[in-house]
């Protein structure tokens, strides 16, 4: 009896044991590591509904970032009445309790991250025989929240990356708002001397809905196209930067015209880009008509002396729940919105997510945000209320 | 005494070996979850870095949603399949520009197209009554083949005469999920729309 109990005892024990450490044949497939890394440009917070500071008293449709959130994938994958959000402790249903998991700035140092990549199987949370894993869209949204620094609520560090990316290639996109499209039209037009037509792409649309045709130009050499835009970019600076020193060279080129009234899209094609729309808006560097004449040289130019005159702007274009008015004769413009509607398909939630980037933004000088004096150029269509500094 | 004391250590290594056994059905699993085309690929393309994608109010390009109606082209999503594969191996946009796939969504998007076959794209639709060229396949047409790079523009237009004509073509296509048949390379088609497609077919080809 003493034996067989011995035997039986012995065995279970190193039944025990061995079975912890086996690794099957068709386990050994399983890989639950995230292969990405760190992207600053992934939106991630950890409420899934974050409001914007300049919203409404009641918050507008575009005043609301509204993307899956961290909270919202701890409550799906471990929160569930059988688990964590039952029986089992510990509890992962606020903040407080799921950073005692989380080591900010760091995911491979967080209980949290090891829990949900670990191939340990008796680490793996959720359990890998659960059939449960998540997915490598949540598993980025935890690891850059984590190495974002893992906090309750996002700030600029998380909107701008995450506007900027949506803004660049939801606008620079094959024929828009990019550099090779500008500077292919301008070589067009014959506006940059040494370059013509032969020197750009050409490449034919077909709208899928009319039918209708449409042929654009690209500068094929994207070293000259930089250097084309960049000394238009640096020519315009150069002018608003001192308009009186400046007075005799205004910018470079105008975009379009007198050419042609077809426009050619202001290039979008990185954060600079974006600010110098916003600074310096294309309703100022190029207008219909001649605004100054050299009187040397005797030659027109196409380009108002006071960036503030404009009258659209980038966040008119973007938002419809605003009426823009302009900083120096407050004289307000219609709604549009239409950049975000009509041809850049943003959604509310990435409105918002671009007036969150906005207004946190110290590169964008206050007089473009509240106007002069704080006295509010954006107004909520439906309150009246003005957006001003708080 | 020793006996119980034997038992007791019996009992033990029993109830070690069971509370151990949590994982002992580990060669049930045989794979984690794949990746969504419907909750991992679709938001990436429907999202606003592929906003010309999803506007449908001044449309230039393929759509692949209708923000006013909510609605999603799957279809279109998945027929691009390839062009998405050669995207995030080193290819350019169609049309040039400037845009690209953030790191992430090529590492979701190389992971789905790996998987092999597209994976959860619906159970199909349930396709019922008379089906008509005008009124159910045109519009698949002009949302899955239609574009600039595809059909009307660079390929030759499809019309009716055309789908009766190549009826043979059509069927490897669809019978194929569309991987054999169609001349310009492999497609990707929602069941919804192979279902659709071959009861036409049945039908006789009703325009």
């Amino acid at each position: 009896m003493q034996a067989a109990s011995l035997f039986l005892g012995v065995f279970f024990l190193s039944a025990s044991l061995l079975q912890c450490t086996k690794d099957g044949e068709l386990v050994k497939n399983l890989d639950r590591s995230y292969t990405g890394g760190p992207d600053s440009t992934v939106y991630a917070a950890f409420y899934e509904s974050n409001t914007v500071a300049t919203a409404d008293v009641v918050p507008d449709v575009n005043d609301v970032i509204k993307m899956r959130g961290v909270q919202t994938i701890i409550h799906e994958y471990c929160n569930t009445s059988n688990c964590h959000g039952g029986p089992i402790a510990p509890r992962f249903e606020i903040y407080s309790q799921i950073m005692q998991y989380v080591k900010p700035g760091d995911p491979e140092g967080s209980k949290l991250w090891e829990y949900i990549t670990t191939n340990d199987f008796d680490n793996a949370m959720p359990p890998v025989n659960s059939n449960y894993e998540l997915s490598t869209r949540d598993k980025s949204i935890v690891y850059n929240w984590i190495k974002n620094g893992a906090k309750e609520r996002p700030d600029l560090n998380d909107f701008r990356p995450a506007a900027i990316r949506v803004l660049v290639d939801g606008c620079s996109s094959a024929n828009c708002h990019n550099t090779a499209t500008a500077t292919g039209g301008w070589a067009r037009k014959g506006l940059i001397s040494g370059l013509a037509s032969a020197d750009t792409t050409q490449f034919t649309y077909i709208n899928p809905t009319t039918g209708s045709v449409t042929v654009y130009c690209q500068l094929s050499n994207q070293t000259l196209r930089n250097q084309v835009w960049t000394a238009y970019k640096d020519s315009v600076k150069r002018f608003y930067a001192d308009t009186v020193a400046n007075a005799s060279f205004r910018p470079w080129k105008t975009v379009s015209t007198p050419v042609s009234a077809l426009s050619t899209r202001g290039p979008l094609n990185n954060y600079d880009d974006i600010l110098m729309d916003i600074l310096y808006p294309k309703s100022v560097r190029t207008v219909s008509s001649v605004v100054y004449t050299d009187p040397v040289t005797l030659k027109g130019y196409y380009v108002r002396g006071n960036p503030l005159v404009a009258t659209d702007c980038f966040v008119r274009r973007m938002d419809s729940t605003l009426i823009y008015r302009n900083p120096l004769t407050l004289v307000e413009t219609s709604v549009s919105g239409n950049m975000a509607y009509d041809d850049g398909g943003f959604k509310p939630s990435e409105v918002a997510l671009f007036k969150a980037w906005y207004f946190a933004d110290p590169n964008i000088p206050d007089v473009w945000k509240y106007g002069n004096a704080n006295v509010g150029i954006f107004k909520y269509r439906k309150t009246g209320n003005y957006i001003i500094k708080r | 005494m020793k006996k119980k004391i034997t038992l007791a250590a019996l009992a033990t290594s029993l109830m070690v070996y069971l509370l151990s056994s949590c994982y002992q059905n580990k060669e049930d699993i045989l794979e984690l979850p794949r990746v969504s085309f419907r909750n991992e690929v679709v938001p990436i393309v429907t999202a606003g870095p592929c906003g010309c994608h999803n506007t449908s109010v001044n449309v230039r390009a393929v759509l692949f949603s209708d923000q006013r109606t909510n609605t999603i082209f799957f279809d279109a999503i998945l027929a691009r399949r390839g062009a998405f594969g050669s995207w995030v191996n080193g290819g350019t946009h169609p049309g040039a520009g400037a845009i690209d796939f953030s790191p992430t969504e090529k590492n979701i998007i190389k992971k789905w197209i790996d998987q092999g076959e597209p994976y959860d794209d619906g159970a199909g639709c349930t396709v019922s009554g008379n089906l008509t060229y005008t009124a159910d396949i045109v519009p698949i047409y002009n949302t899955s083949c239609k574009g600039a790079t595809c059909h009307g523009g660079i390929a030759a237009p499809i019309d009716y005469a055309k789908f009766v004509a190549k009826k043979d073509v059509l069927l490897t296509i669809l019978n194929s999920g569309g991987n054999q048949g169609h001349p310009g390379g492999a497609l990707s088609l929602t069941t919804c729309t192979v279902n659709k497609m071959k009861a036409w077919i049945a039908q006789g080809q009703p325009q």
